[in-house]
C-alpha cells in the first residue's frame, strides 16, 4: 500500500517535471521561432519598430533636454540671495548687530553686513567712476545686509523677504536671481508636460503593438483554429504572440536608443561649445546605462502589455465551429 | 467509448440538427456514419469532439461527460482524440513534418521522440519521402493522408473522420478506408462519417444511418441477417 502510494507520488513528480520541461522547451522554441519570423519579414516588422522608436525617443529626448537645462540653471539657483537695504541713519555697529541677529535665525544660512563705506569702495572698484564718487559730498549708499537663505525654494524665500521687510530700520528688500526661480518653475511645468506626453506616447505604442498583434492573429486565424482543434490550450496559442510583442518592444527600444544616440552625436559639438562658454562645470548630459535600460524596459513592458491586451481580446473569439 | 443519450442539438437559428438521438460505440469498434448531406453527420462528430454542445441529453466520450466540461479542460480532452477533417485543416505554410508534429509539440513531447513518432506516422500513410514538402505541393489524396498522419501520431484511443474520402477517386478512397481499418485492427476505436455508400457496403463494419437528425439505423439491428 505504502509502496504503491510512493510509486504514485514518484509518477506524479515525473509527470510534473516532464510537463515543466515541455513548457520550458516550448518557450525556448517560441522565443527563437518568433524572433526568426519577425526577422524574416524585416520590412513590415521594421515599420512597427520605427513607430515604437519614434514614439519613445520623442519624450526621452525632451526629458534629456530638460535635464540639460536644469543642470545649467541649478548651480545659479543655489546663489539665491536677498539684499536688505538699511536706513541711512543706522550705524555700522547697529547694522553689524542686526546681521548677527539674522545669522541666528534657522531659515538663514548666512547674513553679511556691508557698511556704507565698504559699499562705496566696492562700487568705486567695480564701476571705475572714481572722479564722480570723489566729488560727492556724502556717501549716497546705505548700509546693506546680504542674506543667503538656507532653503532655496521660492515660497520660503518670499516669506523670508516679507519677514525681513517688516524689520525696523529696513527700507527695502530685494530678491536677486528671481529669473532663476522663474526658469525653475517653468522647468517644473515642462517636466509635467513631458510626463503627460510620455503617457500619451506610451499609449500610442500600446495601440500600435496591439494593432500589429491583432493583424498577426487575424492572418494566422486558420493556424489558431487548427491548433485549438488538435488540443492546443489558449495559453499555447497565446504564447507566440506574446513573444512577438516582446521582440517588437525590444527592437523598438533599441531603435529608439539609436535615434537618441544619433541626436546626441549631431548636437554634441555645438552644445559643448555653448556649455563651455558658460563655465567648465557644464557638460552635455546624455542617456546613461540606467537610462538605456529603463528605455528598453519601458519599451518591452509597454509592447508586452499591448500584446497581452490584443491577445486577450482576439484569441478567445477564435473557436472552431 | 462513445455514448449518446437522447441527444438533441438545436442551433441558434432554430434549426434542429439532431433530435432525440441515442446510440453507443464500444471500445475498439469501427463504424460508419452515413446519411444525406444535412442529415446531421457533421453535427454529431462536432458533439463528440466537443466543438459543439448538445442542447439536451447527454454525450459521454471516453468516460467523460461533455455537457458541462469547463472550457479549460476541452483542449486536454481533444488530445485524446484524433480527428480527420473533410477540408484537411492543414497549415499551408508549414512542411508536412511540421503539420504532423503539431499535436506532439502541443503535448510537450521530447524533440527526439517527436522525430521518431512523426516518421512512424508518415511511414504508415506512405508519405515518408514527403516530409519536407508543403501541403500545397501535394495532391488531394496526399493531403488527406497528411491529415490522417496528424490524427494518429498521438496514438489516440478514438479516431474520428468527417468525409475523409470526399473528393478522392474510388481507388484512393479504398486505400484511405483500408488505412482506417488498419488502425482499428490495433485497437483504435474508429468512427467515419461518409456518404460513399458503395465503398461502405464493401467493408465489414457497422453502419449507422442518419436522416433529418434522427438515427434510422444504428447498425446493431439483426434484420439484415449478416
Amino acid at each position: 500500500m505504502v509502496a504503491k502510494a510512493r510509486k504514485g507520488a514518484v509518477a506524479r513528480k515525473i509527470r510534473f517535471t516532464e510537463r515543466r520541461d515541455a513548457w520550458l522547451r516550448h518557450h525556448k522554441m517560441l522565443a527563437v521561432d518568433s524572433l526568426v519570423q519577425m526577422l524574416r519579414k524585416p520590412l513590415s516588422s521594421m515599420l512597427t519598430w520605427l513607430v515604437i522608436a519614434i514614439a519613445l525617443s520623442l519624450p526621452a529626448l525632451m526629458y534629456l533636454f530638460l535635464l540639460n537645462i536644469q543642470s545649467l540653471v541649478e548651480p545659479m539657483h543655489e546663489g539665491a540671495q536677498l539684499t536688505v537695504y538699511l536706513e541711512k541713519s543706522v550705524s555700522d555697529k547697529a547694522g553689524m548687530d542686526l546681521a548677527g541677529d539674522l545669522n541666528l535665525r534657522p531659515e538663514i544660512f548666512v547674513a553679511d553686513f556691508i557698511s556704507a563705506r565698504q559699499g562705496l569702495d566696492e562700487f568705486r572698484v567695480y564701476s571705475g567712476l572714481n572722479d564722480v564718487i570723489d566729488s560727492l559730498d556724502s556717501n549716497p549708499l546705505p548700509g546693506v545686509i546680504l542674506v543667503q537663505p538656507l532653503n532655496d525654494d521660492l515660497i520660503a524665500v518670499e516669506s523670508l523677504k516679507i519677514l525681513l521687510e517688516s524689520l525696523p530700520n529696513v527700507t527695502e528688500v530685494q530678491l536677486d536671481l528671481i529669473w532663476v526661480q522663474r526658469i525653475n518653475q517653468m522647468s517644473q511645468l515642462a517636466k509635467s508636460l513631458v510626463g503627460f506626453l510620455s503617457v500619451l506616447f506610451s499609449m500610442a505604442v500600446l495601440l500600435v503593438v496591439g494593432n500589429t498583434i491583432r493583424l498577426a492573429i487575424e492572418s494566422r486565424k486558420q493556424e489558431i483554429l487548427v491548433v485549438k482543434l488538435v488540443g492546443g490550450t489558449d495559453a499555447f496559442v497565446r504564447r507566440p504572440f506574446l513573444y512577438m510583442g516582446f521582440w517588437f518592444g525590444l527592437a523598438g527600444g533599441l531603435v529608439a536608443w539609436l535615434f537618441i544616440s544619433i541626436c546626441y552625436f549631431i548636437l554634441r559639438d555645438p552644445a559643448e561649445k555653448l556649455f563651455q562658454s558658460l563655465g567648465d562645470q557644464y557638460h552635455l548630459i546624455s542617456l546613461n546605462l540606467t537610462g538605456v535600460l529603463l528605455l528598453l524596459f519601458a519599451s518591452v513592458f509597454i509592447s508586452l502589455l499591448g500584446s497581452v491586451v490584443a491577445v486577450g481580446r482576439h484569441i478567445k473569439a477564435i473557436e472552431p465551429t | 467509448m462513445i455514448e449518446f443519450e437522447q441527444v438533441s442539438k438545436k442551433y441558434a437559428s432554430g434549426h434542429e440538427a439532431l433530435s432525440n438521438l441515442s446510440f453507443s460505440l464500444d471500445n475498439g469498434e469501427m463504424a460508419f456514419l452515413t446519411g444525406h448531406s444535412g442529415a446531421g453527420k457533421s453535427t454529431l462528430l462536432k458533439l463528440i469532439a466537443n466543438i459543439e454542445r448538445c442542447t439536451t441529453g447527454q454525450v459521454r466520450v471516453a468516460g467523460q461527460l461533455l455537457n458541462r466540461m469547463p472550457a479549460y479542460q476541452i483542449p486536454f480532452f481533444r488530445r485524446q482524440l484524433g480527428v480527420v477533417f473533410q477540408n484537411h485543416h492543414l497549415l499551408m505554410d508549414r512542411t508536412v513534418y511540421d503539420n504532423v508534429a503539431l499535436p506532439l509539440i502541443i503535448e510537450g513531447e521530447r524533440p527526439k521522440d517527436i522525430g521518431r513518432r512523426v516518421r512512424a506516422a508518415l511511414d504508415k500513410v506512405g508519405l515518408l519521402n514527403r516530409e519536407n514538402y508543403r501541403p500545397v505541393m501535394l495532391s488531394g489524396g496526399e493531403q488527406q493522408r497528411v491529415g490522417i498522419a496528424r490524427a494518429v501520431v498521438t496514438k489516440p484511443k478514438l479516431l474520428l473522420a468527417d468525409e475523409p474520402t470526399g473528393n478522392l477517386d474510388p481507388l484512393l478512397s479504398r486505400e484511405i478506408m483500408n488505412l482506417f481499418a488498419d488502425f482499428n485492427r490495433v485497437g483504435t476505436t474508429v468512427l467515419i462519417a461518409s456518404h460513399d455508400l458503395a465503398l461502405i457496403a464493401r467493408m465489414p463494419f457497422r453502419v449507422m444511418t442518419l436522416k433529418e437528425g434522427q438515427m434510422i439505423r444504428t447498425g446493431k439491428e439483426r434484420t439484415h441477417g449478416g
